[in-house]
């Protein structure tokens, strides 16, 4: 049973819609990722599925209820969000952030109990980032500091897991080493992953499902071999792409593209 | 989560602070116009005073002494929630119009309505905490959006805005009036403690032991507020619910001391810096060293400003001139 869709929802930002009567299944324990080029409202709709942006008609469904029905702090034993650059670490140690996702399991002293100070060191452990634990979060490298923004979301024990751009200011190999322990958590422990990513490659070498946006609405959605095809790049992108296999994967990659006639001004 | 050394970190100043403080009662208690010194201040105190020492301690002294410690304390208090909900270190009930909505109402109701000294005296706290709630709900209000609540950067250009106009309204009141009769209000504009009598201690009182206890039951969702939005939703805070009530106790604290104490601006600004400054951003450790610093400022202040020259300094003036100089080295080392 899938538990996340939306029905005709509409999405903006004081008058400007961004998305219109849209409609979207997330499938249950797979990787989904949303793709698009600059402004065609994906980080807004993982904002709005993550009730961080309020919708303006239609609805969006967590098992069967309105997500702007439910306690917030409900919600957050069932998503959780790791947003486009996160802010706010400043002076804290990497211990005090990750136990900040156990907020929604605390009573109002704040008193963390045995069972989360399991969780907490479970999602440092997942993360490899145990180590770190008494550092300063300011001290830490990007890649190492995404990976315990990613402990903190852990520590929240979501079903659902919403990542907007985990990748943006990582170099290939910090990149790759994000989206393995994503890959990791979802094969192992059977967690819905949607994220929004930027590289095509990554987009359809680790999703199950890809959501292709322009301009607010949805191109085509489905596995990545639907969508790694040269028609729909041209649509979504703008791009004339070629599509071929990663020797190693066997998924599809695009391997060059060029810009199409009149580029990204159409 | 917090480290077992920095727990004993904040004890140590906590600690300190209150040595500090208790230092600097001493000094207030024994300077002053009337003398009454250090090897008298005991006796005084445990009934074995002449009247006068007696008198000078108990009715004068003592009572200004606490209303100073306890407004310091509630202004810092003030100061540190707002800093936290609007995200800005820059945050003052001062600079974000709560003073100057006290001064306007306090200004208004000195002059339409007519002074009589006693039962006058002790409607001031009243009307001044009146004008400060509308000025608070007015900026609420205009800085509200309909589609996504209060953004902390709105609140705050809209209450430097409110501040500027009720500042502006006020020069307008006073100006239009005779000299003698806004002698008060001019007085009261530069922050001299003039509530100071015992029930005015009992007026400011019940406010801090709500209010700070309530604040520290809350210091885990200000953790949460003072980071970005969207983490704060993430683990879910409801950030509405919770700003309203804590703009509400901000609003409350800094809004019952300046009817009491004049306008003082900078408390809230300084001393919840200086606390993070020694003890990091974790609010259950550094508000409880941010109330202590606050009360000793202005104690520090009051104190100063009624014992350095014959002519009794307002403490407002006092803590400007100490607190203007931390604003601009602020601004030049924020990042």
């Amino acid at each position: 049973m899938d538990r996340l869709s939306t029905a005709d929802v509409t999405i903006g930002y004081d008058d400007t819609l961004v998305i219109k009567d849209l409609n979207i299944t997330i499938p249950d324990k797979k990787i989904t990722t949303i793709i698009g080029s600059n402004g065609c409202g994906k980080s807004t709709l993982l904002k709005a599925m993550t009730r961080i942006l309020p919708y303006q008609t239609g609805g969006i469904f967590l098992d069967g209820k309105e997500i702007t029905t439910e306690h917030t702090k409900a919600l957050a034993k069932k998503m959780a969000i790791l947003p486009q650059a996160p802010e706010g670490a400043h002076g804290l140690t990497v211990g005090e952030l990750v136990s900040y996702g156990r907020f929604p399991y605390q009573t109002m002293l704040g008193h963390l109990s045995k069972k989360d100070h399991d969780v907490i060191n479970w999602a440092l452990e997942v993360t490899g980032t145990s180590s770190f634990k008494y550092k300063a979060v300011d001290a830490l490298s990007g890649g190492q500091r995404q990976r315990v923004w990613i402990a903190m979301a852990l520590a929240q024990e979501t079903d659902i897991i919403f990542l907007d751009e985990p990748t943006t200011y990582l170099d290939m190999a910090h990149q790759l080493e994000v989206l393995e322990l994503l890959e990791r958590l979802n094969k192992e422990e059977g967690r819905t992953i949607v994220m929004v990513l930027h590289d095509l490659n990554h987009a359809a070498r680790f999703a199950d499902f890809i959501i292709a946006l322009k301009e607010g609405a949805i191109v085509r959605a489905g596995a990545p071999v639907d969508i790694m095809i040269s028609d729909v790049l041209k649509k979504v992108f703008q791009i004339d792409a070629v599509i071929g296999k990663d020797p190693r994967t066997n998924k599809p990659m695009c391997l060059t593209y060029q810009l199409l006639e009149g580029g990204t001004l159409t | 989560m917090i480290h077992a050394s920095l727990l004993k970190k904040q004890h140590f100043y906590l600690g300190l602070m209150a040595v500090v403080i208790f230092i600097t009662l001493m000094i207030a208690m024994t300077s002053g116009h009337a003398s009454l010194p250090l090897h008298r201040l005991i006796p005084t105190l445990t009934g074995a005073g002449t009247f006068q020492e007696s008198f000078i301690l108990f009715s004068i002294r003592m009572p200004r002494i606490i209303i100073t410690l306890l407004a310091g304390m509630a202004l810092s208090l003030s100061g540190a929630i707002l800093q936290s909900v609007t995200r800005n270190d820059l945050a003052d009930p001062g600079i974000i119009g709560i003073n100057a909505g006290a001064g306007v109402a306090v200004s208004i109701f000195f002059i339409f309505f007519n002074i009589e000294a006693g039962t006058f005296v002790y409607m001031i706290p009243l009307v001044g905490f009146i004008g400060a709630l509308i000025t608070a709900v007015l900026i609420y209000l205009f800085s509200y959006k309909r589609t996504e609540g209060i953004k902390p950067m709105h609140l705050i250009l809209v209450g430097v805005g409110f501040s500027t106009a009720l500042s502006g309204l006020m020069v307008v009141i006073i100006s239009s009036q005779e000299a003698e009769k806004v002698d008060f209000i001019a007085k009261w504009l530069a922050g001299n403690i003039w509530g100071s009598d015992w029930p005015f201690v009992f007026a400011l009182l019940p406010w801090l032991i709500v209010f700070i206890p309530f604040t520290l039951l809350k210091a885990n969702r200000l953790n949460l507020l003072s980071m970005s939005e969207s983490v704060a939703i993430g683990v879910g805070v409801s950030i509405q619910k919770e700003r309203i009530q804590l703009l509400f106790a901000a609003v409350a604290l800094a809004a019952v001391s300046v009817s009491i104490t004049g306008g003082i601006a900078f408390i809230g600004l300084m001393a919840p810096h200086i606390a993070k400054r020694l003890i990091g951003p974790r609010h259950q450790l550094f508000l409880p060293l941010a109330i202590l610093t606050g009360g000793w400022l202005l104690l520090v202040a009051d104190t100063l400003g009624r014992s350095l020259t014959n002519t009794m300094i307002p403490a407002g003036i006092v803590v400007s001139l100490i607190g203007a100089p931390y604003f601009i080295y602020l601004l030049l080392t924020s990042d």
